[in-house]
């Protein structure tokens, strides 16, 4: 999955900038510069991805791809990828799951979801057992604070908790493919046993321990994602994160038109609903584009054209609608290329 | 409870009818405002000797210890009997947390805390105003001698801070302290006239073996063949992180029964702690480890300790063979030696303190800069003039300054090449010193290893001056053979498994 990521960067680089910049993206660096690159070469749902990755890891992987004819080292000392890179990722690109990674959104929450979950489970699951000494799994401060007073609202519903916990980790665990969920259920400690560490999930699973950091990211971020866009289905797992999912900048209007549109009501619904015409509709919806980071334009638009309008943004370096509508032969309208660079800017999870 | 006896006090509180061995003499004499000095083998109840005297005694029992996690383990086990005025100062509390024990600080009966935290301004004045400390408790007190020498070094201020705190009663605890750790420790507390209870640390139920083999890859084949023989709970110690990874590998690749992982101090803390408790909680039957993971292992049914590298002294080879056979049943320590062993801890040693070129370097760039007059010491500046010391020889070097009279107020002094010179010397010296020391106790683990007689004669003669029947085994040269060694094999543990029954029952779903 490491090595797969990689070529992938660099193949989305275009020879145009060196290592560092994806070293940036992954280990999240706020620059500006990593921003930028992240979105200028559609690396942003990396961002972050791999935060303790070192960079002699990188080197000593990009050493690896050399070696088997992946990648060379250009005139300019620039890491190009070859022919047989770009066909080895083409074959292998979809055995993994790139596309749950959600970059910089939630950059802030990830570890912080999956270290109380995991330590919220460990409590819950021995006291419930009648064993209140334990060690807890995790030792960062405000975890523990978090997940003590979490209890102490919940402890006298302790088996509530429990089944509720329960249900909901077993209806989003079900959307995910079966070695997805029993990894994340392995990495789980309980009151008869504690957790795999990365190491003994690499081993299990046949992969690295890179590989299987980039996966636990990756799994983590669905998580999050179906947890936080349908926060009614999973109520008790938002609890986790909800502090971390930053109140949402809208208009009044505009967030009426979001309770609307996370009832699942279509666009004409709404309209007709609100009394509003369909192009006032269409600007809350690029409003809350650009200000709600869990905001899934997917509904709206095809993957297809999504991948089409950015293409294009991107060639001609140019955030003018008339330019790209025109030179995608109109095919899409003004409000589908407002919302697909609306959802560019913010770096929106797809 | 007036009027009641030791025994009746023990048992109101404790609920234990007797005391083990030494806990009652040193207590007796912490009672009648003794120093003292206690070296009880581990897993005796060294805690009992503060936590019986801080029921009976007026004020609060401070206890010095070298480690959050063992002040944690001992406030829980004290709030497990039900005992709530007990608490380690850490720097876990957040600021409100703090402020709120500080205000309470002179109604607990026990306060731990890290020699470090004892130097924090803030906090010693809190304790001197607020709290009478009745007793004065150096927990593992061999990190006085171990440690406090080099990086630990406010371990040797402690009899300072007893002399500020009116020089309270004193009791100093230790496993592993052989003659010259125990005057070392009276030495640095400055209490001549201390009692001295010392308990034989000799443990009769394990039995010890060496094997000369010629390289590492010999050790690796000879440890398969060890666990395909006698697979029971193990450590095996090594020198380095990569050989903890490297060996973790092979052998489950050779022994795919064994559940068998990795432990050093370089693996991110969850992971570390996931690993451990794995192994506490019998999820694991093989651990490789660096002597990172050890103190507080407190599993009972260890039954092989191996050293597939040799650690630089006795005392830590001790501690890490005394954690195996905790439930009294026979266990056994193996120590492998291959021809250049010696080299790893050789070299250890030597790169621990600076070496003479850092430390010449060292006083050269402080010349430089305080013939301008005085300045604040940080280590970023200095390793901007290339100056290249690690954290532990950093703080090294800052208490040698500080006692050297060259840093005042966390400033360094104005150069004045007397001062300069008297201090650089005496540096060298003590670097000098501690070093050979070093090897001579490294000469001492080399020639027990080429030992032809009785090896737990040998091991324990530092230590004490007579030693138990043991109660198994004793040694190589006396009767032990792997061969004879009869062991209850790990039973393979392989399950049907699946994520939803798995969920189901973390989450106690269907009891
Ligand atoms: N007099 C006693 N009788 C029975 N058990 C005791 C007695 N004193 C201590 N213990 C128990 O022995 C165990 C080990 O004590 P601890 O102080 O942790 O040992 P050490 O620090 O010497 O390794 C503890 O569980 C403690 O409760
Ligand atoms: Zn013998």
């Amino acid at each position: 999955m490491f090595p797969l990521l990689l070529l992938h960067s660099i193949q989305q680089l275009q020879e145009e900038r060196t290592l560092s910049a994806i070293h940036h993206i992954f280990i999240g660096k706020k620059s500006s510069q990593t921003f930028q690159d992240m979105h200028a070469y559609q690396l942003a749902s990396f961002y972050g991805c791999y935060r303790t990755l070192k960079r002699s890891t990188i080197q000593e992987e990009v050493e690896r791809l050399k070696r088997n004819g992946y990648v060379f080292e250009n005139d300019e000392g620039r890491l190009q990828i070859t022919q047989e890179g770009a066909s080895y990722t083409q074959r292998h690109w979809h055995h993994y799951p790139f596309d749950y990674f959600g970059g910089k959104p939630y950059h802030s929450i990830d570890e912080v979801f999956s270290a109380r979950l995991l330590l919220f489970i460990q409590t819950a699951s021995n006291i419930a057992k009648g064993q209140r000494q334990f060690i807890p799994i995790e030792d960062n401060r405000h975890v523990l604070q978090w997940v003590k007073s979490f209890y102490a609202t919940h402890q006298h519903d302790l088996t509530n908790v429990l089944n509720t916990l329960s249900d909901e980790l077993y209806r989003i665990l079900c959307s995910f493919p079966t070695e997805y969920a029993e990894i994340i259920v392995l990495r789980m400690t309980g009151f008869h046993r504690y957790g795999l560490s990365k190491e003994q999930l690499a081993t299990k699973y046949g992969l690295t321990i890179h590989d299987i950091s980039l996966l636990l990211t990756a799994l983590n971020h669905y998580l999050l994602s179906n947890v936080v866009k349908q926060s009614t289905t999973y109520p008790m797992l938002y609890q986790f994160c909800r502090d971390g999912v930053r109140d949402i900048p809208l208009t009044k209007s505009g967030r009426q038109t979001r309770y609307w549109l996370l009832k699942g009501y279509s666009i004409d619904q709404i309209t007709n609903i609100r009394h509003l015409k369909r192009s006032t509709i269409e600007d809350h919806l690029i409003e809350i584009a650009l200000a709600d980071p869990t905001f899934s334009i997917s509904r709206f638009i095809p993957e297809e054209a999504v991948k089409h309008i950015s293409q294009t943004a991107n060639q001609l370096k140019t955030n003018k609608l008339k330019k790209i509508r025109e030179s995608l032969d109109e095919d899409y309208s003004y409000f589908q290329i407002r919302l697909v660079l609306a959802s560019l800017t913010k770096g929106n999870l797809k | 409870m007036k009027g009641w006896n030791l025994e009746q006090t023990l048992q109101h509180y404790f609920g234990f009818t007797s005391f083990r061995e030494g806990q009652k003499e040193i207590i007796e004499d912490i009672l009648q405002g003794n120093d003292v000095l206690g070296i009880l083998p581990t897993g005796t109840g060294k805690s009992m000797c503060y936590q019986l005297p801080a029921m009976m005694l007026d004020g609060s029992v401070l206890i010095i210890s070298p480690l959050i996690s063992l002040m944690m383990d001992q406030v829980k086990q004290l709030k497990q009997v039900g005992f709530k005025r007990v608490i380690a100062i850490n720097s876990f509390l957040d600021p409100q947390q703090k402020r709120e024990v500080y205000r309470h600080l002179g109604s607990y009966k026990l306060i731990f805390c890290s020699p470090e935290m004892l130097q924090n301004r803030r906090f010693f004045d809190e304790i001197n105003s607020k709290v009478n400390v009745s007793l004065f408790v150096v927990d593992e007190a061999h990190c006085i001698s171990q440690w406090g020498h080099e990086f630990r070094t406010d371990y040797l201020k402690l009899s300072e801070t007893l002399h500020q705190l009116g020089d309270p009663p004193v009791l100093a605890l230790s496993a592993t302290a052989p003659n010259r750790v125990q005057e070392d420790i009276i030495t640095q507390l400055g209490k001549r006239s201390i009692r001295k209870h010392i308990y034989p640390m000799d443990r009769e139920n394990i039995a010890f073996s060496i094997e000369h083999v010629s390289s590492m890859e010999a050790k690796l084949e000879r440890m398969k063949e060890i666990l395909t023989s006698h697979p029971v709970p193990t450590m095996i110690y090594f020198s380095s992180r990569q050989w903890t990874e490297k060996a973790s590998f092979e052998l489950s690749q050779s022994l795919p029964h064994l559940r068998i992982a990795f432990y050093h101090g370089g693996m991110e803390q969850t992971e570390r702690i996931l690993i451990q408790q794995q192994f506490m909680n019998n999820q694991l039957d093989v651990i490789c480890c660096t002597s990172a993971f050890g103190m507080g292992i407190n599993k009972a049914n260890i039954r092989l300790v191996i050293h597939a590298h040799l650690p630089a002294q006795f005392e830590s080879f001790l501690q890490e063979v005394g954690r195996a056979g905790r439930d009294g049943e026979q266990s056994v320590s193996i120590t492998f030696y291959a021809p250049g062993d010696s080299e790893i801890p050789r070299s250890f040693i030597e790169s621990e303190l600076p070496s003479e070129t850092l430390l010449n370097h060292f006083f050269e760039v402080l010349k430089k800069k305080s013939i301008q007059g005085e300045w604040l010491l940080n280590r970023d500046e200095l390793i901007q003039d290339n100056l290249q010391c690690n954290e532990i020889q950093w703080r090294f070097l800052l208490y040698q300054l500080e006692k050297h009279g060259m840093i005042k107020n966390k400033k360094v002094v104005l150069f004045n090449q007397a001062l300069w010179d008297r201090t650089h010397y005496s540096i060298k010296e003590f670097i000098e010193k501690r070093n050979t020391m070093k090897q001579q106790k490294l000469v001492r683990l080399l020639n027990w290893v080429h030992e032809e007689g009785c090896l737990r004669k040998r091991l324990y003669q530092d230590f004490q001056s007579s030693i138990k029947e043991p109660v198994g085994y004793c040694c190589d040269a006396c009767d032990f053979s792997l061969q004879s060694w009869q062991v209850i094999p790990i039973a393979p543990t392989k399950q049907a498994w699946n994520w939803e029954q798995e969920l189901r029952k973390l989450l106690l779903q269907g009891e």
